[in-house]
Parts: C-alpha cells; sequence; structure tokens
C-alpha cells in the first residue's frame, strides 16, 4: 500500500525523519558513488554508499529539503566567524523536494556529500574522477584497498576500481 | 489511522497514582538529551545495517569512515559516541581477553558530518565489522 506524505512544508526536518522511521521501509541501493578529490591526488579512491532510510526518504518525495539548502549552510559554516547555525530554518521552511528515482537521488547525494569541486565539470577532467556504479562492480575484497583507484579507461563500467 | 498532533510540555509518570507523589519531566529534557544521529554499519563494503538521521557513508580508505546528517547539527562541538567491532563481520561474540579489539577516533567533525577512524590492536587503522556511532548535541 502507498502511503501518503503529510504536507510537511513547515515541519521540522527532525520531526519528518521520525515520520519517515515509523511509516517507510529502508531501501538498500545497489549504486555506490566513487570518486577522488582531485586537491589529493595522492589519496585512493573514496566510496560513498546511500543511507536505506535516507533513500526511502528521497523515493518517497515531500521529506528532503532541496539540495541547495545545504550548500547554504555550508556556506555559513565555512565563514571564519562561524559559530552555530542561524539559518537552520531553510532545513524545516522550504518546500520539500517531491518524489526522486533512485538514479536522481543518488545525483541528489553527490550534490550534497561529495565537495563540488569534484562533481563540478567531472566530465571535462583529464582522468575520471567520479564514477556511478553497482555494488557488485567493486572489487570483491578489500586487499590493498589503500591504492584503489578509478580506472583511467573505464568506458563500460565494469570494472570500476 | 489519521495523523495528528499531541502538544504537552511535561510527561507524569503512570505510577504517581499508586505512590501518591507526581513526578515529571520537562519534554524538553527528554529532547535535548537523545542522540539526534545513529548508524550501525559494515566497516567492509560500508552497509549500513540500521540508522536515523543519516544520508551517507564514505569509506575513505581502510579504517577510514565519514558519516554525514540529513539535519544538520547546529555547531559542531556535539558529543560523539562510538562502539566497534573489530571481527570481519557482526557476530554475537563470547567476552574475551584476546583479539577483535578496537577504538576509535572521531575527526573532521562538522555540523553535517564527521570521521571516524577505528584502530585496532597494533596501533593501525581497520576496518570493523560491526561499527556504531552517535551524535548528542543541538540540531540547526
Amino acid at each position: 500500500m502507498t502511503i501518503k506524505t503529510p504536507k510537511f512544508q513547515g515541519t521540522h526536518l527532525w520531526d519528518r525523519l521520525c515520520w519517515a522511521k515509523e511509516n517507510l521501509e529502508g531501501k538498500q541501493s545497489d549504486y555506490r558513488i566513487v570518486w577522488e578529490d582531485p586537491d589529493k591526488p595522492d589519496e585512493c579512491a573514496k566510496i560513498t554508499v546511500p543511507d536505506p532510510n535516507w533513500m526511502a526518504c528521497a523515493l518517497q518525495g515531500g521529506i528532503l529539503p532541496p539540495v541547495e539548502v545545504y550548500w547554504l549552510l555550508a556556506e555559513d559554516e565555512a565563514k571564519p566567524d562561524f559559530k552555530k547555525h542561524t539559518r537552520g530554518y531553510l532545513l524545516h521552511n522550504t518546500k520539500p523536494v517531491e518524489a526522486m528515482t533512485e538514479e536522481q537521488a543518488i545525483e541528489y547525494l553527490i550534490m550534497k556529500d561529495i565537495p563540488q569541486r569534484v562533481w563540478r565539470n567531472y566530465d571535462k577532467a583529464n582522468k575520471p574522477r567520479l564514477v556511478i556504479c553497482k555494488k557488485d562492480q567493486l572489487p570483491s575484497t578489500r586487499e590493498w584497498r589503500n591504492a584503489w583507484k578509478i580506472d583511467e579507461n573505464v568506458v563500460n563500467l565494469e570494472e570500476v576500481a | 489511522m489519521a495523523n495528528g498532533t499531541i502538544a504537552f510540555d511535561t510527561l507524569t509518570t503512570s505510577d504517581s497514582v499508586n505512590t501518591g507523589t507526581e513526578k515529571s519531566i520537562d519534554t524538553s529534557y527528554l529532547f535535548n538529551s537523545i542522540p539526534k544521529q545513529w548508524s550501525n554499519y559494515a566497516g567492509s563494503g560500508t552497509t549500513f545495517r540500521d540508522s536515523f538521521n543519516t544520508t551517507s557513508a564514505t569509506d575513505n580508505g581502510t579504517g577510514q569512515f565519514t558519516i554525514t546528517l540529513t539535519n544538520n547539527m547546529s555547531t559542531d562541538d556535539n558529543a560523539y559516541l562510538y562502539s566497534n567491532n573489530g571481527a570481519t563481520a557482526q557476530e554475537v561474540q563470547e567476552f574475551t581477553t584476546g583479539g577483535d579489539r578496537q577504538f576509535a577516533q572521531i575527526r573532521a567533525q562538522a555540523t553535517g558530518s564527521y570521521g571516524v577512524q577505528p584502530i585496532g590492536d597494533g596501533g593501525t587503522q581497520q576496518d570493523g565489522g560491526l561499527n556504531c556511532s552517535t551524535v548528542l548535541g543541538d540540531l540547526a
């Protein structure tokens, strides 16, 4: 049975997450985001995994704030005199985003949780630095984990790291 | 069942009828003292078992993880609690004095994320089969 999301604009985001925890079933995503930080070229590839309860919220719609809200909070936090957030209301009062597909949710997640220097113009870099793949395309063991890099010849995504 | 709102400022214990003593607590005490984010995940493969107020985990390499929050904290001056098990999988283990011991350091705290660095007996970073983290503090 499909459950309808209450009208949540103006409701504290925390309360929305409480509602989601009670009413939505978590969705384990098979997608993984593999990325390298251009500012730290010696570091290994990083792998970001979406949280199942968060993914359920994204698929449901009407719960999560627009990703731009997180950018505004990040701007505030980057200021040298930052002490505490004074614009937290943006999380709660901005109109929530509509239901996303799993692929759209992954794009949202990239823009929320991965530094902008990684994903802005990622396709214009002289080597791949961001790849979305399926879990089973990653190495099956963690041997030499700290040496993992994105394959520079990655084209068909059969072998990513 | 229809959704509704119950607004109240205090909770009164049910045994006050029996004891004749009124015992109550301001609900703000409860809210201020409960965890605002928690997660249980496997380090190797970084798979969430369950969580609350969590957006993602990033595997930054062996024994280095970043957890991000959906509802940011107000500041980065929060209390971070962490427990883990160095075993390769989550399993119910008997009490031992031997292997699979780990401790962890919290790194790179921000209002919307924090890093976790599990370290094993030998002093090197390790993934863990069972990683549990919690944040207490004020929400943005």
